[in-house]
């Protein structure tokens, strides 16, 4: 029989033949064993070591890494009792290449079914990844898996992903507001829920003052995470930072300022490959249309690998974003100036100066109108089991109440 | 507005490159004030820049605009009532079309440029002149394409006009018959749109056994090699197959934009782009933004006396050129020269946003 998609795991059960197994329990050896194998392959592959987000992948697979999610797990369950959904269908953002398994992994871990879309358009570390799960779920030690996944691709069809909608108990939509949008209109079962991942943005948080009396190789050290979390893919991810807000005096933002630029600027000439000329006509072009729109000042960069603005006036968004590197950056006062900025766009604040303490203690204090995580410089990226606000493993999973 | 129009009066292509540099940095720094004061978009990013516009800067800091901007604002330096016509590229529909807002006195400055430049390579009698168009592409006078401006432009410049194409993009061979018979033996002007003339002209004449008997054809053609490259076509096999089927001696090239009609770059015998008096080129590394040395390919920037109307004296195209020398072409004309190397490419998405949308929307164009 023909199917209207490409299944990329050869001997795939079809959607509506998924339901002939049943869930797994939660972290069933099974699909642990599973994790663990890809997480060795990857590992050892030569061709996947070429790709840091796969290795980065991998590490997060190990047995080790699997048991802490485990026991974080179990802490934070309680006594509430948790039994998978039953079939999940993931829709994968085309560009980030390694998001559809960890959807997929903490879906199999969970004990679901999986159906998982993955874009249209490929990647080299997608094909390497690809090459691997096809080779584990080939092996028959893997069959309990295999029996219960469905990884595909095809272009963009409402009757097809209607006729994936309709097997599923969860949908799952990676990709932002516009994908979203287009899979809303799909219709689901009355008892399925879904959960849906919009456009977000993040921005950089330093205290100036703090800043200032860091040493020499902690402010190195810094920069280089700050270039991490910025630079990594073009400054297109959600979790990269395209607003630097400093906390502190006028006089202590101006020192900190100077001092962090071109410490950063050190890193992108060390580490920074050069952007496509078009990027950085986009960027001007940006700059422009944001110093017609907004009163701001150019500041001199080393390059135009770094682009930056200052406002006076604090904001959190960036209209006429390109990323490869543009930053608007203005000042607040007190980390309160903060509240009345957020909204529900923004993701990751990563910060410098701070400690996890102070801004448990600004979360706590009010509710807050946005922000899905702070996490320090370097660690923006870190993929984690709760995702823009959405504990996943809980999403995964539905409770059974005894009384 | 009341502009210096003095460099009408200067040689065209007999300025030695330090004494046109200077005159080129007052008038372009005396454009910078005017456009700062009376554009105030314009005026806003160059006090985002943080450039005093009361100063003259060298050539290299003149500031820049990256020519998308007018796809993106109107950028005007007079009042509405002073707004003589716009021209808009010719773009594909799906994009945004560049508006560029011309006062009757850029305008007329337009056609002066024009006008001095071709008669450099023209002569300066009036040539018969076919047009490789259609007559539809200027119905429209107030608000037409930059083709538009480009037949209009150069119509001026020539004498017994006729189309060589009608309105269905058909060749009228009759017409061209007709021409080539009234003018056997004569000197004759052919211009066009680079991809039409070789589409629409060249492929209809391949396709009849009548030769035209145009003994003395000059071809001025413009728009850029991008669409015959990619049927491998180069400027070599171009010339031969005009020369073949219609009997065209000369054919010279020109690098233009619609943001700065008037002041267009033609290419001499030797294969070199030209700047005229009132014109120059750069070419910036994107990354450092730093002017380039020649030999080296990077974006064009180019600068034009000619825009009063609007901020369009110094422009960052998305062009790759390199520049081949100054004052040293054995043509003899004097300026800097230059090559064309086409569009700066355009990278994939990235990102973790919207790429099943951007999906969808290929597809959708696909079937458009």
């Amino acid at each position: 029989m023909s199917e209207p998609y490409e299944a990329l795991v050869p001997g795939s059960p079809a959607p509506e033949l998924l339901r002939a197994a049943a869930p797994l329990r939660p972290f069933a050896p099974e699909a642990c064993a599973f994790l663990e194998a890809l997480s060795d392959l990857l590992l050892q592959q030569r061709s996947a070591r070429a790709y840091a987000e796969l290795t980065a992948l991998a590490y997060w697979m190990r047995r080790a890494s699997i048991r802490r999610l485990q026991a974080d797990c179990a802490a934070r369950q309680g006594t509430a009792l948790l039994l998978a959904r039953g079939t999940v269908f993931h829709i994968a953002p085309a560009n980030v290449d390694t998001i559809f398994v960890y959807s997929w992994a903490l879906s199999l871990l969970t004990g679901n079914r999986n159906i998982v879309r993955l874009s249209s358009r490929s990647s080299p570390q997608t094909e390497v990844l690809l090459d691997a799960i096809a080779a584990l779920l080939g092996d028959a030690a893997h069959r309990t898996v295999g029996e219960r996944t469905l990884l595909l691709r095809y272009a963009p069809d409402d009757a097809l992903t209607g006729r994936l909608s309709a097997q599923c108990d969860a949908r799952i939509v990676w990709g932002g507001d516009a994908t979203v949008a287009e899979i809303r209109r799909i219709p689901l079962p009355a008892t399925a829920i879904e959960v849906a991942f919009a456009d977000k943005q993040s921005i950089a948080l330093v205290d100036a003052a703090r800043w200032n009396g860091f040493d020499q190789a902690r402010r190195d050290g810094l920069a280089e995470s700050f270039y991490t979390d910025a630079y990594w893919f073009g400054q297109m991810a959600c979790s990269s930072p395209r607003v630097v807000l400093w906390l502190g005096t006028a006089e202590a933002t101006a020192q900190a300022r100077a001092d962090f630029w071109p410490r950063v600027e050190r890193v992108i000439a060390r580490r920074q490959e050069r952007f496509s000329d078009i990027d950085y006509v986009d960027k001007l072009v940006a700059a422009d249309s944001l110093a017609i729109e907004l009163p701001v000042r150019i500041e001199a960069s080393a390059n135009n690998d770094l682009t930056r603005l200052w406002v006076d006036r604090p904001g959190l968004r960036v209209p006429h974003f390109c990323g490869a590197g543009l930053f608007l950056e203005s000042r607040i006062a007190a980390l309160d100036e903060l509240r009345p900025l957020l909204d529900r766009k923004l993701q990751t604040v990563c910060y410098a100066g701070l400690d996890s303490d102070e801004l448990r203690a600004f979360v706590a204090a009010a509710p807050l109108a946005g922000v899905d995580r702070f996490v320090p410089f370097g660690r923006a990226l870190e993929f984690a089991p709760v995702w823009d606000g959405f504990d996943l493993m809980r999403v995964f999973a539905r409770e059974v109440t005894v009384i | 507005m009341d502009v210096d129009r003095s460099c009408f009066d200067w040689p065209v292509f007999g300025l030695a490159d330090a004494d046109k540099r200077g005159r080129l940095e007052r008038g372009l720094g005396e454009l910078t004030r005017l456009h700062a004061r009376n554009c105030e978009p314009y005026g806003r990013i160059v006090q985002a820049l943080g450039v005093d516009p009361m100063r003259d800067y060298g050539l290299e800091a003149v500031p820049l605009l990256p020519v998308r901007l007018f796809k993106q604002y109107e950028l005007k330096s007079v009042p509405d009532t002073a707004v003589f016509k716009v021209l808009t590229s010719s773009g594909t529909s799906s994009q945004q079309l560049s508006r560029v807002v011309l006062d009757r006195d850029t305008a007329q400055a337009q056609t002066r440029a024009l006008v001095l430049i071709l008669q450099d390579f023209l002569g300066k009698a009036r040539l018969p002149m076919l047009i490789l168009d259609h007559p539809g592409v200027i119905k429209d006078r107030r608000s037409y394409s930059a083709r538009g401006a480009g037949i209009l432009g150069l119509s001026s410049f020539g004498r017994d006009h006729v189309y060589a194409l009608r309105d269905d993009m058909t060749a009228d061979l009759e017409a061209v018959a007709a021409f080539a018979e009234r003018h056997r033996g004569q000197r004759v002007l052919l211009f066009g749109f680079t991809f039409m003339v070789w589409k629409y002209f060249v492929g209809a004449l391949r396709r009849t056994p009548l030769r035209t008997p145009l003994s003395d054809a000059i071809l001025i053609h413009s728009g850029g090699w991008k669409k015959l490259q990619d049927e491998a076509v180069d400027a070599a096999t171009f010339g031969r197959a005009l020369e073949e089927f219609a009997g065209v001696s000369r054919v010279h090239n020109f690098y233009g934009m619609v943001e700065q009609v008037g002041s267009i770059f033609v290419e001499c015998e030797h294969g070199r782009l030209h700047t005229p008096a009132f014109a120059d080129v750069l070419i910036r590394d994107a990354r450092s933004g730093l002017t380039l040395p020649p030999g080296q390919t990077g974006l064009i920037q180019a600068l034009s006396l000619l825009p009063a109307s609007y901020p369009g004296h110094s422009l960052l195209t998305e062009d790759l050129g390199e520049w081949t020398g100054v004052d040293d072409c054995p043509c003899g004309r004097l300026g800097r020269t230059f090559k064309v190397h086409g569009r700066a490419a355009r990278t994939e998405l990235r990102g973790c946003s919207d790429t099943h949308a951007a999906a969808v929307e290929q597809v959708a164009g696909a079937s458009a």
